[in-house]
C-alpha cells in the first residue's frame, strides 16, 4: 500500500534559498508530470505490445482462423509499425477514446465511468476510517512515547502493516462471515454508489481490510511528525505560557502534525483510481481493481492500457497536488529548487 | 498534556465499542450473509458474466458462460447427450427438432421441428431456422465456428418444405454422426419476425434473403449484442425460444433467468428464478460458498482439501467431468527441437515416462483420469490406463533411447551418440551431440499442475531428458500455433489444468490434429492421420472414429496427460437434478428443483 514511515518520500524537500513564484513552481511540476505520463504510457504500450500471442489471439480465442486474425489486426491497426500504433493510441487517448473492451463488450471509458466511483467510494471510506483512528492513535503514541501505549500501538500497527491485505481480509471473512456470521463475505454488487451504500453491511469488511493496512502507515506517520513537533520551540513556549496540556497537544502540536498528512493523502489518489486490487478481488467488489484483475486474466489490452494510463496520471497528479498543497501550506517548500 | 491523552483513549475506546455494538445490533436486525435469502424456488449460481447473447457466436465469444447463457434463451435445434441409446447421441426430448433423417445417398438431411412457440406466442417455424442460416451464410467470416469448407460452405441448398420441415443438401456425403454432431449442432432458430430488420425502429422484412441486406441485419444484431448492459432492456431479447427468459442483467454482471411461460418443451422449469452471480476470482467465490452465500458454486483446485468443510455446510460436492482430452503439445515447427520431436521413438519414450495413473490418483486426488488418445474416455470413468497404447515404463523408455543411438545420462542430459537415419541411429535432422533438453511452458496457478510437472520432470530426468519448466499464467502466454515463416521457439507446452480441449459430441480431430487445423498448436503433420481424420468426416464406416483414435493414440501428435475434471462443483444438497452434470459443459437449470 502506500507510505512507509518515511517522510522524505512524500514530503517535499525544503532547501535554503529564494522562494520561486508559485506559478513557476506549478509549471515546472506540471512539465515533469507530462513527461512521466508519456513515459509510462510508452512503456506500458511497449510491454503489452510484446506479450506473446498478441492482442488478436486474445480477443478472438484459440480457435480463430488466420483469416479472422488478419482481419482483426487490419481493423484494429495492429499491422502498423509500433510507433505508428503508439502515436495513434496517444491521439485517441487525448480525445478521450480509451478503446473498446473485447471481453466485456463495452467502451473502456464507459466501464471506467461505471466502476471508478465505486473504487473511489471504497478507498475514501477506508482512508477516512483509517484517518479517524490513526490521528488520535498517533497522537497518543507521541504523547506516551516510550511507554506501554506507544509500544502497544506500535506493535499492533507493525503487525497490521506487515500482514498482507489478502491475509487480513481472509481473517476478517473467517471471523465475521463464517465463525460469527454477522457480515457478508461479498461486497455490495449494486450498480451505482447509492446501491452500494444501501447495502452498507457488505462494505464493512472490505473497507475494514483496506483501512487496517493504511491505518498502520498513517499512525506511524502521525506519531513521528507529532514527536518532531512536540520538540519545537513554539510548543515549549505554549507550555511556558501555562496553556493546558490537552490544548497544547491538540490545538498546536496535532494541528501542525496534520500538514504532512496532506502529502500522504495526495499519494493516496492513485489508490483511489487503481482500486485496492487485492481487496476488490477478495470481496468481489466490482470496482477498477477487479476490472483490472479480470483484464489481466483475459489479456484485455484496451482495459489494461487504459487503467495503467489512468493510474499513472493519477499518481503523477496526486503527487503534484500534494506538492502544490504543501507548497501553499508551507512556503518554505517553494524555496529555490523546492519540490524535488 | 498528561490529562488529555487518557480522555482521548477513552473516546477512542468508546467509539470502537459503539462501532462494535452497532455492528452487532445491525446483525440482529439485518440479513445474514448474502445469499441466505435464496430459498424456496430460487437458486443462486456462481458464474462469470456472459458477454454474448446472439446465437451466432463471434470469435472470442465462445466461452462456456456465453454458451450456457445463450442456450437458456435460444437453444440450438439439437441437444445431445453422451452414452444414450440414440444413434447420433441426440437428446430427443430436449431437442427442438422432432426428427432428422438422412437420405440414402447421405446428401440430404430432412429435419422436422416440434410444435413449439416463441415467448410472444408466435410459432417457431422453418423460417426462423432459415433466418439463422441466411445470416450465417452471408457473414460466415464473422462466425466463430466457421472453418473454410465447413458449414455453411458444405451446404448445397437449404430448402423449406413447409412450416415445420426443411432439408439441407450437402455438397458431399458426410458421415452422419459428424455432420449431425459437429455441423448441425450450431443450427439455432432465431425470431425472424422480430429480428429481421436493420435498425431499432426499422420495419421487419425478408432482409436476410439477400446477402447485402443480410449483412446489414447481422451488423444491427451484432451491435445490439455488443452491449450487455442493455440485454435486459432491449426489446430484441424479449422474444426467446428456450425454457427461460432474462429476468435481470445488471451492469454489475449479475443476471437471472425466470421461466418462459410460453415454453412448451418437455423440460419445463420448476424453479421460479435462477440467479447467476458474477465472480471473476476463485477466492472470493469460494469465500461466499463457504459462508453458504450461493447455492451452486465450485471448489477451486487449490482448496480441494476443504471438501469436507463444504459438505458439512450442506453442499453436495461432485466433480464435473468433461468430454475432453488433456495433452502436452510438442512443437514440431521449432527449428532447434522440432527435428527431435519428429522422432517417434523419442515421443514414445517420453510418453512411457509419464505415470498418468499415479498422477491422477495422488496429485489430482482422483479428480483426473488418464488420456490415452484423441477420443475422450467415458466421462468420469475410472482412472486406469487399461487399453492405453503406452504404459508407464521408465526402463523401456531408456532402452528405446539407447536403441536409437542416444547416450543416456540419468539425472544428466542425454546426447545423440550415433547420428544418422539408419536403424539404431538418432534419426533425420538430429546431429551428434544434440541434447535432450527442453523448455516446458506450463500453467501457473494450479498446485496440482505444478506438482504434476515436478513429478514428470523427475521421471524424465531418469532417462536424461532435461525439462526446464517455466510456469506462466495462461493469460500471459497461451501457446500459439506457429504461423508459417514466423519465429517459433517454444518446445513443449501444457495448458490443461482444466482439460486441454473440449469436444462437441462427435470427437473428431479436424480442428486439432489435421495438418491445417486451426488449433494444431505443435504443427503436427502426418499423412495417415489426415486420411483418418478425413474418414471420420466422410466415411460411412462406424469404426472410423475408432481407427482414427487408435492411430493417433499410438503415433503421439502430443503427449497424453491426465485429464482433470472441468471443476469440482458444490451445490446445496436440497437441489435435485443438477447431477449428472453435462460433459459438454452446458447447464440445464430447467431440470433443477428444490426439496
Amino acid at each position: 500500500m502506500i507510505g512507509r514511515d518515511d517522510r522524505s518520500s512524500t514530503r517535499p524537500a525544503i532547501r535554503k534559498g529564494r522562494a520561486q513564484p508559485m506559478w513557476q513552481y506549478v509549471l515546472r511540476r506540471c512539465g515533469q508530470a507530462v513527461v512521466v505520463v508519456i513515459l509510462v504510457t510508452f512503456l506500458t504500450f511497449l510491454l503489452l505490445h510484446n506479450l506473446p500471442g498478441g492482442a488478436a489471439r486474445s480477443a478472438l480465442g484459440l480457435g480463430a482462423t488466420q483469416a479472422q486474425i488478419a482481419a482483426y489486426n487490419e481493423q484494429m491497426g495492429y499491422n502498423e509499425p509500433f510507433i505508428t500504433q503508439y502515436v495513434l493510441y496517444l491521439s485517441r487517448l487525448v480525445s478521450g477514446d480509451l478503446g473498446f473492451s473485447f471481453q466485456m463488450n463495452q467502451p473502456v471509458a464507459e466501464l471506467i465511468v461505471q466502476r471508478l466511483p465505486k473504487t473511489v467510494l471504497l478507498s475514501v471510506l477506508a482512508a477516512a476510517v483509517a484517518l479517524v483512528i490513526a490521528v488520535p492513535l498517533g497522537a497518543l503514541q507521541a504523547t506516551r512515547r516510550g511507554k506501554l501505549p506507544d509500544y502497544l500501538v506500535t506493535w499492533v500497527a507493525l503487525l497490521a502493516y506487515a500482514t498482507p491485505l489478502f491475509f487480513s481480509g481472509m481473517l476478517l471473512i473467517v471471523l465475521f462471515s463464517q465463525t460469527i456470521p454477522i457480515l457478508p463475505p461479498q461486497a455490495p454488487q449494486g450498480f451505482g454508489v447509492r446501491d452500494i451504500l444501501s447495502d452498507w453491511q457488505g462494505l464493512i469488511l472490505p473497507v475494514g481490510t483496506l483501512a487496517i493496512a493504511t491505518l498502520a502507515a498513517y499512525t506511524r506517520y502521525v506519531r513521528s511528525t507529532m514527536i518532531d513537533n512536540l520538540q519545537e520551540n513554539y510548543i515549549r513556549t505554549a507550555r511556558a505560557k501555562g496553556l493546558p496540556g490537552s490544548r497544547v497537544v491538540i490545538r498546536h502540536a496535532l494541528r501542525n502534525s496534520l500538514f504532512p498528512v496532506i502529502s500522504l493523502l495526495g499519494m493516496y489518489i492513485p489508490v483511489l483510481f487503481s482500486g485496492a486490487l487485492v481487496v476488490e478481488q477478495l470481496f468481489n467488489y466490482p470496482g477498477m481493481g477487479l476490472m483490472f484483475w479480470q483484464a489481466t486474466q483475459t489479456r484485455d489490452f484496451p482495459i489494461l492500457l487504459a487503467t495503467t494510463t489512468i493510474v499513472a496520471i493519477a499518481t503523477v497528479l496526486g503527487s503534484l497536488l500534494a506538492d502544490i498543497a504543501y507548497a501553499v501550506a508551507d512556503p518554505r517548500v517553494r524555496l529555490s529548487g523546492g519540490g524535488e | 498534556m498528561m490529562t488529555s491523552t487518557p480522555r482521548l483513549t477513552h473516546r477512542i475506546a468508546a467509539g470502537a465499542a459503539a462501532l462494535m455494538l452497532a455492528l452487532a445490533g445491525c446483525s440482529e436486525t439485518s440479513s445474514a450473509p448474502e445469499g441466505a435469502a435464496a430459498e424456496g424456488e430460487s437458486v443462486s449460481v456462481a458464474m462469470t458474466t456472459p458477454t454474448w447473447i446472439l446465437p451466432i457466436s463471434q470469435p472470442g465469444k465462445t466461452q462456456g458462460e456465453n454458451a450456457i447463457f445463450i442456450s437458456g434463451l435460444y437453444p440450438s435445434l439439437f441437444s445431445y447427450e453422451l452414452g444414450g441409446e440414440d444413434e447420433f447421441n441426440l437428446d430427443r426430448e430436449r431437442s427442438m427438432a422432432e426428427s432428422v433423417e438422412v437420405s440414402e445417398d447421405g446428401l440430404t438431411y430432412t429435419i422436422t421441428l416440434k410444435d413449439l412457440q416463441w415467448s410472444d406466442g408466435e410459432p417457431i417455424t422453418t423460417r426462423d431456422v432459415e433466418f439463422w442460416f441466411n445470416l450465417v451464410a452471408a457473414n460466415k467470416e464473422d462466425w466463430a465456428s466457421y472453418t473454410e469448407g465447413g458449414f455453411p460452405d458444405n451446404v448445397e441448398a437449404f430448402e423449406t418444405i413447409d412450416e415445420k420441415t426443411f432439408t439441407l443438401t450437402t455438397t458431399e456425403a458426410y458421415a452422419p454422426g459428424w455432420y449431425i454432431g459437429n455441423q448441425l449442432n450450431a443450427l439455432t432458430p432465431m425470431p425472424q419476425h422480430v429480428w429481421d430488420k436493420t435498425s431499432d425502429d426499422g420495419e421487419i422484412g425478408d432482409f436476410d434473403r439477400e446477402a447485402e441486406s443480410a449483412k446489414k441485419v447481422f451488423e444491427y444484431l451484432i451491435t445490439a449484442a455488443e452491449d450487455p448492459a442493455s440485454y435486459a432492456s432491449n426489446p430484441l431479447w424479449d422474444t426467446v425460444s428456450g425454457a427461460w427468459e432474462l429476468g435481470e442483467f445488471t451492469p454489475g454482471g449479475q443476471f437471472s433467468f425466470v421461466p418462459n411461460d410460453a415454453y412448451e418443451g418437455e423440460d419445463q422449469p420448476t424453479l421460479s428464478e435462477v440467479v447467476f452471480k458474477p465472480f471473476t476470482d476463485d477466492n472470493s467465490q469460494f469465500n461466499v460458498l463457504r459462508s453458504g452465500g450461493i447455492d451452486y458454486g465450485y471448489i477451486p483446485p487449490g482448496a480441494l482439501d476443504q471438501k469436507p468443510v463444504i459438505e458439512q455446510a450442506g453442499y453436495t460436492v461432485e466433480p464435473w467431468h468433461g468430454w475432453s482430452i488433456t495433452y502436452m503439445a510438442l512443437n514440431f515447427a521449432n527449428p532447434e527441437t522440432g527435428p527431435l520431436f519428429e522422432q517417434k521413438y523419442l515421443r514414445q519414450a517420453m510418453q512411457q515416462l509419464i505415470d498418468q495413473e499415479s498422477i491422477s490418483e495422488v496429485v489430482w486426488n482422483e479428480t483426473a483420469a488418464p488420456t490415452c488418445g484423441p477420443v475422450p474416455q467415458e466421462p468420469g470413468s475410472a482412472g486406469t490406463m487399461e487399453g492405453c497404447a503406452y504404459q508407464f515404463d521408465p526402463e523401456a523408455a531408456i532402452q528405446l533411447l539407447e536403441d536409437n543411438g542416444w547416450n543416456v545420462v540419468p539425472d544428466g542430459v542425454s546426447t545423440c551418440a550415433d547420428p544418422g537415419t539408419g536403424e539404431g541411429q538418432c534419426g533425420e535432422g538430429v546431429e551428434e551431440g544434440d541434447e535432450l533438453s527442453f523448455t516446458l511452458v506450463s500453467q501457473s496457478g494450479f498446485t496440482a499442475t505444478s506438482r504434476m510437472m515436478a513429478e514428470i520432470q523427475s521421471q524424465f530426468a531418469q532417462a536424461g531428458i532435461e525439462l526446464n519448466i517455466q510456469e506462466v499464467p495462461d493469460s500471459v502466454a497461451v501457446t500459439q500455433a506457429c504461423e508459417p515463416g514466423a519465429e517459433c521457439t517454444w518446445d513443449m507446452s501444457f495448458f490443461g489444468s482444466q482439460g486441454s480441449w473440449y469436444y462437441p459430441v462427435y470427437a473428431s480431430g479436424e480442428r486439432l490434429f489435421a495438418s491445417d487445423a486451426p488449433v494444431n498448436l505443435g504443427s503436427y503433420s502426418d499423412e495417415r492421420a489426415d486420411e483418418l481424420i478425413k474418414a471420420t468426416k466422410f466415411s460411412s464406416d462406424p469404426a472410423a472414429l475408432e481407427k482414427y483414435n487408435d492411430y493417433l493414440a499410438e503415433d503421439l501428435p502430443v503427449l497424453w496427460m491426465p485429464n482433470p475434471v472441468n471443476r469440482v462443483s458444490a451445490f446445496k444438497s436440497d437441489i435435485k437434478g443438477i447431477s449428472p452434470q453435462d460433459p459438454m459443459l452446458y447447464m440445464y437449470p430447467q431440470d433443477w428443483s428444490r426439496d
